[in-house]
């Protein structure tokens, strides 16, 4: 064969190596499947969700968590900020693991343009129990430690193993009140957004008093509450790891 | 699941041994046994009615019995008929055909059906027309389907299609969704061989041909088209116009100089096949007349010599046709969900880059092959795909649906490119080529149908339509009389429930605005009795005076109801997958149970259904 045949052939079988490359960059699937729950990537955060609903179970966002450092404190991707996001790293497993093998984990990442990225590692560690691990790959500071936000289902209410019912100053109502009351949990109300230390275990209830998800409390510094956004914060030691884990159970 | 099978293949046998009476040729037998039952059924059906089971069980018996006669007539005329049936060189073909039947089966089973199954579906379209379908088989029959269901606010085609399903339900006494399980199979592989005998009998190479096949059965345009894996109206004109031409074609090949009365009534199968198509769909059908017209006019002498130039000539329309879809489409059906279908360019490139990913790169050496060829045959065919892909792309809404019998040309214009791209190689090196080509195509299949089926994946199956549902209807079947009751629920549970129940509905997913706006008054701060009010006050054209009044609060329901406004008065949006209830929806439910004028009937985590006293 000449060597213009061969090097017309490699054209040819690099075409068609492009061809492939192509469609599985292009592929973004609506969901990733692991066992009962989906995880659904959008551009500016992912959800959790259950498989045969449409109902958000939890929302998490690098635009929700958060950095501290040298006594400053501050999303760590902020609006108009990121070039990438909602992508799963490698576009090959993406392919693979979307629906032809039971997988159990799943990554997204975040990428800012002023140098930070962050990757998420959603990984089912058990049938009802979800571990998800932020990697800080890129930063720009020494980051002391890392808020670690969850945004919890709109009208569900934040309680803990002790049967309180945790609210906010400026959100309290007598109607709050009186649904702690029929549901005979304690009302706590937080001045600071800050939970009790305590607190071993955050039961989020929906209004008919089922529980949606448990969260621990143990390894976290402190955990605050905002009620207006629904967001729960465990602020976590970083010391000279990169990353950082929350466990959260459905 | 063997009943199905069976009833599936009889959709296509029976009106094809029944048009074997008068015609040989495949497609022109079929297309005339299809318009034989078709006209029977809607005739009986009008003056005789309730005859509908006694026609189907004559016409069956008729065409059975005559089709083992003609055989027995041919054995006893011809006595090596056997020993020339299954020589050698009649078996060719079959066993490539045989062959596309594996991978169509693999392919199908093991890759679109993974997680669908038995009798789960894909296919959204097919339960509009299995509402049909129910109707008539239930002794009803009209020419056009909105006089028979509100299902259909525009008549698209005759009952021709629905006639078919029906009579395939009522000689099995079979469900049609069963039923629908097994007969996209057969279409999905129909379409495979129509592309292996068009590219056979264009190309003569059987190399071309298979790849041909295989190409047709990774190729599946997952919006608007549908070709290959959906069983709807237009596909199935596509197809059979296909095998039309294919027929055509091989017309031409025979040169035998006739007469004129002879080339009269030569022209007749023809003549009826394509009234078959126009009734299967009657823009698609359309489309079929007219490429078979432009063939025959492209054979005239004056356009033969410059075929090239034709080409040519078309190719730039096209590219001129595509740039006019930067400046947005156009409407000329005014209905209200056709904005949604004047795609433009960037639309366009996306649909085409999921169907195709970036193999369309091998029209033009296909295009350049055919130019430079002395094959007339395959230039007309060039000529042809050019033209009706300029129509499919023209800046119209729906036009893209031209592109369900545009595909079957344009992909063997591909094909061609495929091989000529390798022309010049050892058979080895040229095979190696094509079946990395076919990888390709596989590769690019696997994802197409991976992001078309990612969406509508629930309780580890994946389809549009969930195990409870199937329960519910069947309850409700056995429960209601479906003469007697109208069911109320989102367009999307309406959709799906009238289809499986056979119980009517206010429009399925094509409920009236007015209806609509009925059901969007319907929210947590009203009291049930407006509730029942607004219920009561949703219109019908088939309801009767005393219907027991059937409303379903299902997961999709509350779904529906969470869209916008705007959203919920749109034809364009459904809840297109099944939905448990969610706690939030519990207090409302619990508010109408504690309602005298509503009562629960059936209910799992799915759905509640109250009648309404």
């Amino acid at each position: 064969m000449s060597l213009k045949k061969v090097l017309y052939l490699t054209v040819l079988f690099l075409i068609s190596l492009g061809i492939i490359s192509f469609s599985l960059f292009r592929y973004k699937p609506f969901a990733y499947y692991i066992g009962n729950f989906s995880v659904q990537p959008g551009a500016y955060s992912f959800s959790i969700n259950r498989n045969d609903s449409s109902e958000q179970l939890v929302r998490i966002s690098p635009f929700d968590d958060y950095f501290y450092w040298n006594n400053t404190k501050d999303h760590p991707i902020s609006s108009a900020d990121f070039k990438s996001s909602g992508d799963i790293t490698n576009v090959f497993s993406k392919f693979l693991n979307g629906r032809l093998i039971n997988r159990t984990r799943v990554s997204w990442f975040m990428e800012s343009n002023n140098g930070t990225r962050i990757k998420y590692d959603i990984e089912n560690i058990s049938p009802s129990e979800f571990e998800i691990t932020r990697t800080f790959e890129k930063t720009n500071d020494k980051i002391d430690a890392v808020g670690q936000s969850v945004i919890i289902c709109p009208d569900c209410l934040v309680t803990d193993n002790k049967s309180r019912v945790f609210f906010t100053t400026e959100l309290l109502t007598a109607e709050k009140l009186e649904t702690a009351n029929q549901m005979n949990l304690s009302p706590l109300v937080l001045s600071n957004n800050i939970l009790p230390n305590d607190v071993e275990k955050i039961v989020i209830l929906d209004k008919n008093k089922n529980p949606k998800m448990t969260l621990s409390t143990q390894g976290h510094i402190e955990v605050s509450f905002d009620e207006k956004w629904q967001l729960l914060e465990f602020k976590t030691w970083l010391g000279n790891q990169s990353s950082v884990s929350q466990t959260i159970s459905f | 699941m063997i009943t199905d099978l069976f009833a599936a293949a009889c959709f296509y046998i029976l009106p094809l041994l029944t048009g074997r009476i008068f015609f040989k040729p495949i497609a022109y037998s079929f297309a005339t046994g299809m318009l034989i039952w078709y006209l029977a059924l809607l005739i009986s059906g009008i003056y005789f009615p309730g005859s509908f089971d006694n026609v189907i069980i004559l016409l069956t018996g008729i065409s059975v019995l005559l089709f083992f006669l003609r055989i027995i007539r041919d054995i006893i005329k011809d006595r090596n008929l056997l020993t020339h049936a299954f020589s050698l060189n009649s078996l060719i073909t079959p066993s490539f055909i045989l062959l596309l039947t594996v991978f169509s089966f693999f392919s199908y089973f093991f890759v679109w059906k993974l997680f669908t199954p038995y009798p789960m579906q894909l296919n959204w379209d097919i339960y509009e027309h299995i509402t049909v379908a129910n109707i008539i088989a239930s002794g009803q029959t009209s020419f056009l389907p909105s006089f028979l269901t509100d299902t259909f606010t525009f008549n698209g085609y005759t009952t021709l299609f629905h006639t078919a399903l029906a009579a395939q339900k009522s000689l099995f006494q079979t469900d049609l969704l069963g039923f629908y399980w097994w007969v996209e199979y057969w279409h999905y592989l129909l379409t495979i061989v129509a592309s292996f005998l068009l590219a056979k009998n264009i190309f003569k190479k059987t190399e071309i041909s298979l790849l041909a096949g295989v190409v047709s059965g990774l190729v599946y345009e997952s919006s608007m088209v549908y070709s290959n894996l959906f069983l709807i109206p237009q596909t199935m004109t596509a197809l059979l116009g296909i095998f039309i031409l294919r027929e055509v074609i091989i017309s031409k090949e025979d040169h035998t100089d006739k007469p004129f009365f002879k080339k009269i009534t030569g022209a007749i199968p023809l003549i009826i096949s394509l009234i078959t198509a126009l009734f299967l769909h009657f823009v698609i059908g359309f489309a079929v007349i007219c490429t078979v017209i432009a063939f025959k006019i492209l054979d005239k002498e004056i356009f033969t010599k410059h075929l090239n130039k034709i080409s040519l000539f078309f190719v730039f329309i096209l590219i001129g046709t595509l740039s006019l879809q930067f400046f947005g489409g156009i409407d000329l059906t005014g209905r209200e969900e056709a904005n949604y279908f004047n795609l433009g360019l960037v639309k366009i490139a996306a649909l085409f880059s999921d169907w195709y990913g970036l193999t369309l790169i091998f029209l033009v050496p296909g295009i350049i092959g055919i130019l430079k060829s002395h094959n007339i045959t395959s230039k007309k065919i060039l000529v042809l795909a050019l033209i009706t892909a300029t129509v499919s792309l023209a800046p119209f809404a729906y036009f893209l649906k031209y592109y369900t019998l545009s595909r079957y040309l344009v992909n063997t214009v591909l094909v061609f490119g495929i091989f000529y791209a390798v022309r010049n190689f050892s058979v080895p090196v040229r095979y190696l080529y094509e079946t990395l080509t076919v990888l390709v195509f596989t590769a690019v299949f696997f994802i197409n149908v991976n992001t078309y089926q990612n969406f509508l994946f629930f309780s580890n199956v994946i389809s549009h339509i969930s195990d409870k549902e199937l329960d519910t209807s069947k309850w409700l079947r056995a429960n209601y009389n479906k003469d007697n009751t109208l069911i109320v629920s989102d367009p999307g549970t309406q959709y799906i429930l009238e289809a499986s129940s056979e119980i009517n509905t206010p429009g399925g997913a094509y409920m009236s605005l007015p209806n609509r706006n009925k059901l969007i008054n319907i929210n947590d701060g009203i009291s049930p009795e407006i509730i029942e009010l607004n219920l009561k006050e949703i219109k019908d054209r088939f309801k009767k005076d005393n219907a027991h009044l059937i409303f379903v609060a299902s997961g999709r329901y509350f779904a529906w109801q969470k869209l916008t406004d705007s959203e919920k008065k749109s034809f364009y949006f459904n809840i297109w997958s099944p939905r448990v209830i969610e706690q939030t929806d519990v207090p409302f439910l619990t508010r109408l149970a504690a309602d005298s004028s509503f009562k629960i009937i059936y209910q799992n985590n799915e759905m509640v259904i109250f009648e309404i006293l």
